[in-house]
């Protein structure tokens, strides 16, 4: 069931890129945690996601990790699956034809270990049809840099964007790296080289992730414009669309059009009631 | 393999379904037979090797995390139910093996690819090491249906840990060993198939990793041309059991392989052990 003539849920991650990246709601399911969406077609509707990223796309094909890739921890997981993936050659020939076919905007997330090589697949990305934009995890070691990760230093984030920005008109998010010890001027660096959006944050190492639900209201309030849903994919696949329909009513409740009215209220105290900030409080079960 | 995709790509009807706990019986020293009820869709389609992804924990609560995978021990498509095999072992089994008759289960599936039994295929050896028995009861089940010879053996580390003959039809022929000679060969359940691996048209088995490296150091000499065919099914923790997240692989000859989509029967001579 779609709402037809409840609140606006739509949202555009790239206002400044004439292309937009304009999703109908502002609900994505995350790299690595939705495959390339065909694995959860028999499962939920994926066509009613806001958008999709893919796995993560290297240059070559990568085999991964040998087992065990996952294990348990209490709540939570670890991973360490080592970027399986076809490469970027199988990848296209695959992927984007069936996904033309699809409503939802796929998003391709891209690794890599040198910036030529983040430019080669954007550019080969840059004339497929079917992908909306291109997400760029930073979270690789620069092998010309001795291996030291990109996503960790402002200036080779920005290099990387920079690269990628300057082979693509396709929206650029970048997906910044737990990692850095100043993440606030990688997201202006990664900015000011031509990243439309930046997505917050790869997988912590070696920490658990916590899945408990209803959290991402808070993070619309405190300024984000569209969440990503992870791990709780795998033990939930519903999560994402009943996050759609809830945060459709909740917003109808409060008295909202659209989520535009809600990004970053958080931040401005006298734009939202106090009853609006409880009500998202508890809305969010914190 | 189970198609992924409906007939509207990215537009599938839920796998995942509220099932109810119809029985609990035990069976096998400390296990229990789990009878739960399902969708008629769901019993109708199944097939011997495929599974479920079951959460193992209240609703509301987050841990255990991850859904734990049972591969169907019986199902019964007049009953529209399905029954699993639990051992109490780690923390999601231990959780599910306490459940009543009347509580709620939130399942994921049919999963997974399936056990194939070939239409010229008139004799079948099956070997099961402990509750590794589940997925070729049912596959013996429709194996007898289908009019072929089954040789039914099964390992245990004691006789309490045995299925008890009267579980599989009365057709089947039904050898067993026991680490400790409580009952049966004393031994490997591997010692005891060297007859039986010329005789089959096909084999299958389902146990821990080990019993496939002793099973394919037994069989290999003993077939030719790589005939009879060895179908094993490969155990392995997942997280989403949809292809997606990878973490499930099976090393082939093939490649690094999802058991939750491609397997989890994989052909024993491509799998990398």
């Amino acid at each position: 069931m779609t709402a037809v003539a409840g609140p606006d849920l739509s949202v555009d991650l790239a206002p400044r890129n004439p292309r937009e990246l304009r999703l109908s709601n502002p609900i994505i399911a995350a790299s690595g945690c939705f495959g390339y969406g065909e694995e959860y077609a028999g499962v939920i509707d994926v066509q009613r996601l806001g958008a999709f990223v893919s796995k993560g796309i290297t240059p070559e094909r990568r085999k991964g990790n040998p087992m065990p890739r996952i294990i348990e921890s209490p709540a939570g997981m670890l991973n360490a699956i080592g970027l399986q993936n076809p490469g970027i050659h199988g990848f296209v020939k695959k992927y984007p034809p069936l996904w033309q076919a699809w409503t939802v905007p796929a998003i391709v997330n891209i690794s890599a270990e040198a910036v030529e090589d983040y430019a080669m697949m954007a550019a080969m990305l840059d004339e497929q049809p079917g992908i909306a934009a291109i997400e760029i995890n930073v979270s690789c070691p620069n092998i010309a840099r001795g291996g030291y990760c990109f996503g960790w230093d402002p200036e080779m984030s920005a290099e990387v964007t920079r690269a990628v920005r300057a082979v693509t008109t396709l929206p650029i998010i970048v997906k910044l790296s737990p990692g850095a010890a100043d993440i606030v001027s990688v997201a202006a660096a990664v900015e000011d080289a031509g990243a439309d959006a930046i997505s917050l944050i790869n997988t912590l190492v070696g920490m658990a992730i916590d899945v408990r639900g209803r959290k991402p209201l808070l993070v619309f309030l405190a300024g984000a414009s569209a969440i990503q849903i992870g791990t709780a994919i795998f033990v939930d696949p519903g999560l994402p669309i009943r996050l759609v329909d809830d945060l459709a009513a909740w917003l109808d409740e409060e008295g909202f059009s659209s989520v535009d009215q809600i990004v970053g209220i958080a931040n401005d105290g006298f734009r939202l009631g106090e009853r609006h900030v409880l009500s998202a409080w508890e809305a969010a079960g914190a | 393999m189970q198609p992924l995709i409906s007939r509207t790509p990215g537009r599938g009807s839920s796998r995942e379904f509220e099932s109810r706990v119809l029985a609990v019986d035990p069976i096998m020293g400390d296990a229990i037979l789990l009878i739960v009820s399902a969708p008629e869709r769901v019993v109708q389609r199944l097939q011997a090797g495929q599974f479920f992804n079951i959460a193992c924990r209240f609703p509301g609560s987050f841990d255990p995390l991850l859904r734990r995978p049972y591969s169907v021990y019986r199902v019964d498509r007049q009953a529209s139910s399905l029954t699993f095999l639990v051992r109490p072992f780690g923390r999601g089994s231990a959780w599910l093996a306490e459940r009543q008759p009347g509580e709620r289960l939130d399942m994921l599936g049919p999963l997974g690819n399936a056990y194939v039994i070939s239409p010229r295929a008139q004799r079948a050896l099956m070997l099961a090491g402990g509750v590794g028995v589940a997925p070729l009861v049912m596959l013996s089940d429709e194996a007898a249906e289908r009019g072929l010879d089954v040789v039914f053996v099964m390992g245990a580390a004691t006789e309490s840990g045995l299925l008890p003959a009267s579980e599989l039809r009365g057709s089947i022929e039904y050898l067993v060993a026991t680490d400790d000679g409580s009952r049966g060969h004393r031994g490997l359940v591997t010692e005891v198939i060297a007859d039986y691996v010329p005789w089959a048209d096909q084999i299958f088995a389902c146990g821990p990793e080990p019993m496939y490296r002793t099973l394919r150091a037994v069989a290999d000499p003993l077939r030719i041309n790589l005939k009879p065919k060895v179908h094993i099914s490969v155990e392995r923790g997942m997280a989403c059991g949809l292809g997606a997240c990878l973490g499930c692989v099976v090393e082939t000859s093939r490649g690094m392989i999802a058991s939750c989509v491609q397997g989890p029967v994989f052909d024993m001579d491509e799998v990398i052990m």
